[in-house]
């Protein structure tokens, strides 16, 4: 790794040496660009959120921890660093409980993803020649096509990670590469302007870039569809998500109730289930850094702490939550590798990774026969969680009406989808029997602290308020 | 480092570039309740770099641009490195040419106040506690502080060199209240650019009395039309579909219609409500390109003055750049808050409101609203949760009504609330009866999906130690279904019963098998133990046979009998009636004078003359349980006309009956009740002789279902 490794090393033995009970410090050496083009005009840039440089610094005294991010180190600043943390700890007089727990398998190592071609390969040039192509391409579809908006973005990250803690030194490091493409067309009625979008997403490298060229004329299709929509009769409906909505409900709908940060303030109703019933038998589902192989996959979480792949859901009963360190030694559990940052500049909170169903064994196309009225629901846009009551609200784009077991050609949109979480969860009854993760987009916690995460599942077939 | 940078870039003969150098520190404090989690402090100097590159394509010339980040503790080597691959890739971006920004004549805005971090970040939190600590209905669950100075400095090869110092106080914080029925949060943020603790400490106040009034509302208002007021930054969220479409980037790729001097709120002549009057507000004294910032009209009663942009855009529209604006300030209007909110309902909170200024559609899920309606000269408040708003601009524009009064954030200032016809308020919570139902329906449908095109019309409920009949040869079995299977199915637990139900064939009739029943005495409610009963009235059963094993309490009864159900006492459970009716199922006063069909009746004694086994009559009583009855409850229930007593069956009676089913019934007296014989009663017992008459019970099930 391109970091100063023995100086890193030498301030983590500084600050234990200066009597705290444990130090540790993240370095981050990434780079991250984005290519874009759209009727506004090209770009190549570093992507400022992905392209970081420097180190993250954390010591415990007891039950209080403190943090202090930078982007130089020098052996001269270390009494300076060491003066500061000091001061940070002994200004919180009035520290949360959080009793120290073991880590297992804290082993020194180094990681490295796979990928076929690294986007340098490619180049700039070779880049924006692709993403030019597809745009062509795609605005050749159809004339009534107002714009097609083409990006795509990698982020080849390094990062080291060093430890003091029982006298005890560990050293990890690890390099993760993923890219990600996106296809957005528009089309106006009137003021009003529509649009549809494909996401594409790996762990890997440029070979996304493949994948792109295959949908133009779909996505061409489906905005123009949508200047016949329709706005949704409000109520309750049979309905068929598709993969990229089973991916928004896994997120919104358990995915953050089960962040167990959230235990500890008591900001989560899962707390008080687990254990219990919480979603229809059928429902299996995950989330881990190591449970797929995506653009959330790494070999340590931001805190050094392994990554997992853990069942929160198993046929239906819920059985555990997701951890950063501190929320794990606040519960007296076992850390799962979900402590997470923006940035070295932020602070860790506990955050999804890789997150979905299980397939079941139904196929796609019989779940929609088996439907009298109802929609196939699409697009999904955004969503925002309610761990404390379980809500859920999920922005979808397109609701495809199937009637008597067919899809009629109407389209509706916007949607709004709402309800209470285990209602909906436990409404699940056919559940197809292929998975799909899309990694394209980036998570934050409440409106900030974005990071990067999959998620997704199979084809389920729920009852869903929708308006 | 800047330096270093220029003297890179002319190494390597790029002329034309721009240099962002950002110097950012801050203090962050994490609570949980009034304990600080977490203190952190940052240090960090970025420097992002945009590299020009001017060249031909087809005979137009093009200025092609790329950025690059440099670290402070970059090498000389990796800067060139960077800073060359930039202006490599510049070559491809195929933009039309422009102008970089030259420096500007005009004196930007500035605020050259100074706070210290650590201090004002501790001031804000001691803010937000301070509220906390006067507030005696809901609390401070959590909270977050960001103190952040940022020093940033602008350098173009045209000349600009701008510094300048930005403060901003951010962050959020959760409110919690609890009441006897309800725990509810409202998530919060804040973000001012100078440390107010007195607007903080006001808005803290504001959301502990909101979160209270959540958890005081538990019902969703009606779905129908309202006059719907919307305040502060959702408020903000809708006018910013105008500020967003005034943008140089939108006007240029075509998204945005806006010109300059044109209406901006759809057709003039039906506007009936408030005109827009919008400026632009500089937050900081310049722009990221280092243009002079300063407060601008974007529109004038409607009218768009101001398209805002960079210069990029602005030369590509032919008109005077402007920098990006993010804040803005909008007119008040014409009413108090007090008058607007008559007849209206007020949507405080949403869970995430949004607006999509392409589609110019907006909505989101109602956490918190208020509805006013006037009742005997009086303003009645009722508070509501649930639901949701999805409106469009194109539909509200023309009738909005802004208060007098006045609210203000970082990125907004106009008024605090704005009164809009939208036409549907979506869709309700259910009510009890209705989500029941759908719970009922759901479970209904998931069987559908297993058993396709098998269509039971006879239901039998195998009681205790009678299950075996479902596996017997009796039965030629189509396929079973595990309870817990079932989305939101009860599970039975009590050993002797499988919990499964059975689907197959008795002779041509097609029968669903309850192996295994729900009881009260489980912990189940009733809704929950006659569940599957109508689950089977969901799937098209038209006659139901409910056998149980009980206590005898007709003194002449002996155990291994059967007794013919001819009537019920109901009077010691709880009916599953109760609660809101479900009209799907039946009417809210069934009549119970022919309980168990005589049809039925007639057709049991008639299979028990056919095949010789004895069927005695009574009365069954349905005792709560799980304990066995006491002597002197049997010699009560005797007393009331009790024939034999259990723990079950009547309740699904009661049910299915009201569903319209046709209910018979039997039970296997598999011991006499308590005080009868001189031993104690046991769950085993009841088991052994359900085990011994099961031959007999069989002869008999399978001749009832094939004659009914």
């Amino acid at each position: 790794m391109d970091v100063k490794s023995n100086e890193i090393i030498s301030l983590v033995e500084y600050l234990y040496d200066k009597g705290f009970e444990e130090a540790s410090v993240l370095a981050v050496n990434a780079t991250g660009k984005r290519y874009s083009i759209s009727k506004t005009g090209m770009n190549v840039s570093d992507d400022p959120m992905l392209c970081t440089r420097g180190f993250m610094i954390r010591v415990t005294q007891g039950n209080k921890w403190a943090e202090h991010s930078c982007n130089t180190l020098n052996s001269e600043d270390f009494d300076k660093i060491s003066q500061n943390l000091q001061e940070l700890i002994s200004l919180n007089d009035n520290a949360t409980a959080c009793e120290r727990i073991s880590v297992e398998n804290e082993n020194d190592g180094a990681y490295f993803t796979k990928y076929e071609i690294h986007p340098t390969e490619v180049g700039d040039e070779g880049i924006l020649n692709c993403l030019e192509k597809v745009r062509n391409k795609t605005l050749a579809c159809d004339e009534r096509l107002m714009d097609c908006n083409v990006f795509c973005t990698y982020a080849d990250t390094a990062k080291l990670f060093v430890k003091k803690a029982g006298g005890q030194l560990v050293q990890k490091e690890q390099r993760v590469l993923w890219m990600t493409g996106f296809i957005s067309v528009m089309a106006s009625r009137g003021d009003e302007i529509k649009d549809y979008y494909k996401t594409y997403s790996n762990l890997g490298g440029a070979e996304v870039l493949r994948e792109m060229e295959n949908d133009c004329q779909s996505i061409a299709d489906s905005v123009v569809a949508l200047l016949d929509s329709k706005q949704i009769e409000p109520g309750e409906y049979e309905c068929i998500c598709a993969p990229d909505v089973t991916g928004i409900i896994v997120h919104e709908a358990f995915g953050h109730g089960v962040e167990m940060d959230m235990f500890v303030k008591k900001r989560a109703l899962a707390e008080e289930y687990v254990g219990k019933y919480v979603a229809s038998p059928l429902v299996t589902m995950h989330d881990g850094a190591r449970a797929a192989e995506q653009t959330a996959t790494y070999f340590f979480d931001d805190e050094g702490v392994d990554a997992t792949d853990t069942v929160i859901i198993e046929k239906g009963i819920l059985k555990r939550g997701i951890s950063d360190l501190r929320s794990a030694c606040q519960t007296k559990t076992t850390p799962t590798g979900n402590g997470r940052r923006e940035s070295y500049k932020r602070k860790a909170y506990t955050r999804m990774t890789n997150t979905f169903f299980e397939a079941g064994t139904d196929k796609p196309e019989d779940m929609i026969a088996s439907i009298k009225y109802g929609f196939l629901l699409e697009n999904a846009s955004s969503g925002m969680e309610d761990p404390k009551n379980w809500g859920i609200q999920c922005m979808v784009n397109v609701a495809k009406e199937i009637k008597d077991g067919k899809l009629t050609g109407k389209i509706f949109s916007p949607i709004i989808l709402t309800g209470y979480v285990p209602d909906l969860l436990k409404s699940i009854t056919m559940v197809s029997d292929k998975v799909q993760l899309s990694g394209s987009g980036y998570c934050g916690k409440g409106y900030k602290e974005w990071v990067k995460v999959s998620d997704g599942g199979p084809y389920i077939k729920a009852r869903i308020r929708l308006g | 480092m800047i330096t270093k940078i220029i003297k890179a870039l002319k190494e390597n003969n790029i002329d034309t570039y721009r240099i962002n150098c950002t110097q950012s520190k801050s203090v962050e404090l994490f609570f949980i309740k009034k304990q600080m989690d977490m203190i952190r402090s940052t240090d960090v100097t970025e420097y992002s770099v945009t590299v020009y590159r001017d060249f031909l394509h087809n005979d137009t010339k093009m200025r092609g641009h790329a950025v690059t980040m440099v670290f402070p503790d970059m090498t000389d080597e990796e800067i060139t490195r960077a800073l060359q691959d930039a202006y490599y890739a510049a070559s491809f971006v195929k933009n039309r040419f422009y102008e970089l920004p030259e420096p500007s004549t005009t004196l930007p805005q500035e605020n050259k106040k100074e706070y210290d971090l650590k201090v004002s970040a501790f001031e804000l939190a001691k803010a937000i506690f301070e509220a906390d600590e006067e507030s005696k209905k809901s609390f401070i669950n959590s909270a977050e502080v960001f103190a952040t100075q940022k020093i940033a400095r602008v350098i173009n090869s045209r000349g600009i060199d701008a510094e300048f110092n930005v403060y901003n106080f951010n962050g959020e914080f959760v409110t919690q209240a609890i009441t006897e029925t309800q725990d509810v949060e409202i998530h919060t943020a804040f973000s001012y650019n100078d440390p107010d603790r007195d607007q903080l400490k006001a808005k803290v106040s504001t959301a502990l009395a909101t979160a209270y009034d959540r958890a005081e509302a538990t019902k969703a208002a009606s779905a129908g039309k309202y006059d719907v007021i919307l305040t502060g930054e959702n408020l903000a969220m809708v006018l910013r579909y105008y500020t967003e479409r005034s943008r140089g980037a939108m006007v240029y790729a075509g998204y945005s219609t806006f010109k300059e001097g044109c209406f901006i709120q759809g057709n003039e002549e039906e506007i009936q409500g408030e005109r827009v009057n919008i400026t632009l507000k500089a937050t900081q004294p310049y722009s990221a390109e280092g243009m002079a910032m300063k407060d601008r009209i974007m529109a004038e009663n409607g009218v768009l003055k101001t398209i805002h942009c960079g210069k990029r855009f602005a030369d590509y529209l032919g008109i005077d750049a402007t920098g990006d604006y993010g804040a803005f300030e909008c007119n008040c209007g014409s009413e108090n808050f007090d008058e607007m909110k008559n007849g209206a309902l007020y949507v405080s909170v949403f869970s995430d409101f949004q607006m999509d200024s392409y589609t110019g559609q907006f909505g989101g899920e109602i956490r918190l609203a208020y509805l006013f309606e006037e009742k005997d000269g009086e303003t009645v408040v009722k508070k509501f949760t649930g639901g949701s708003i999805n409106g469009s601009i194109f539909d509200v524009q023309k009738t909005m009504v802004f208060s007098k009064e006045r609210y203000k954030d970082d990125s907004y200032e106009g008024p605090f609330a704005v009164k809009l016809k939208i036409s549907v308020l979506q869709v309700n919570k259910m009510d009890d009866s209705k989500k029941e139902y759908a719970r009922i329906e759901n479970a209904a449908q998931f069987i559908r999906e297993k058993i396709r095109d098998f269509a039971p019309e006879i239901m039998v409920v195998l009681g205790s130690g009678l299950g075996h009949f479902a596996q017997s040869e009796s039965v030629l079995k189509v396929c079973e279904i595990p309870y817990s299977q079932i989305p939101d199915m009860p599970v039975s637990t009590v050993s002797g019963h499988a919990g499964k139900f059975v689907f197959g064939y008795v002779g041509e009739a097609c029968v669903m098998f309850m192996q295994g029943r729900i009881h009260l005495y489980e912990g189940y409610r009733p809704c929950d133990a006659v569940m599957p009963i109508r689950i089977a009235s969901l799937l098209g059963v038209k006659k139901l046979i409910l056998t149980n094993a009980a206590g005898g309490v007709n003194l002449s009864f002996a155990p291994g009998d059967f007794m013919l159900i001819t009537d019920h006492i109901s009077s010691f459970v709880q009916s599953p009636l109760e609660g809101d009716n479900m009209e799907q199922f039946g009417t809210r006063f069934p009549d119970m004078s022919e309980v168990y069909s005589l049809r039925i009746q007639k057709a049991v004694k008639e299979a028990s003359l056919k095949i010789g086994v004895a069927v005695k009559s009574g009365v069954y009583l349905q005792a709560p349980g799980p304990q066995y009855e006491t002597p002197a409850e049997i010699r009560m229930m005797r007393s009331l006309g009790a024939d034999a007593v259990g723990m079950s069956t009547v309740i699904e009676a009661i049910a299915a009956h009201h569903a319209g089913i046709e209910v018979g019934g039997i039970s296997c007296i598999t011991n006499m009740a308590a005080g009868i014989l001189n031993q104690k009663l046991s769950h085993s017992e009841v088991k052994e002789i359900a085990d011994k008459a099961e031959a007999n019970f069989s002869k008999l099930l399978t001749e009832i279902i094939i004659n009914i």
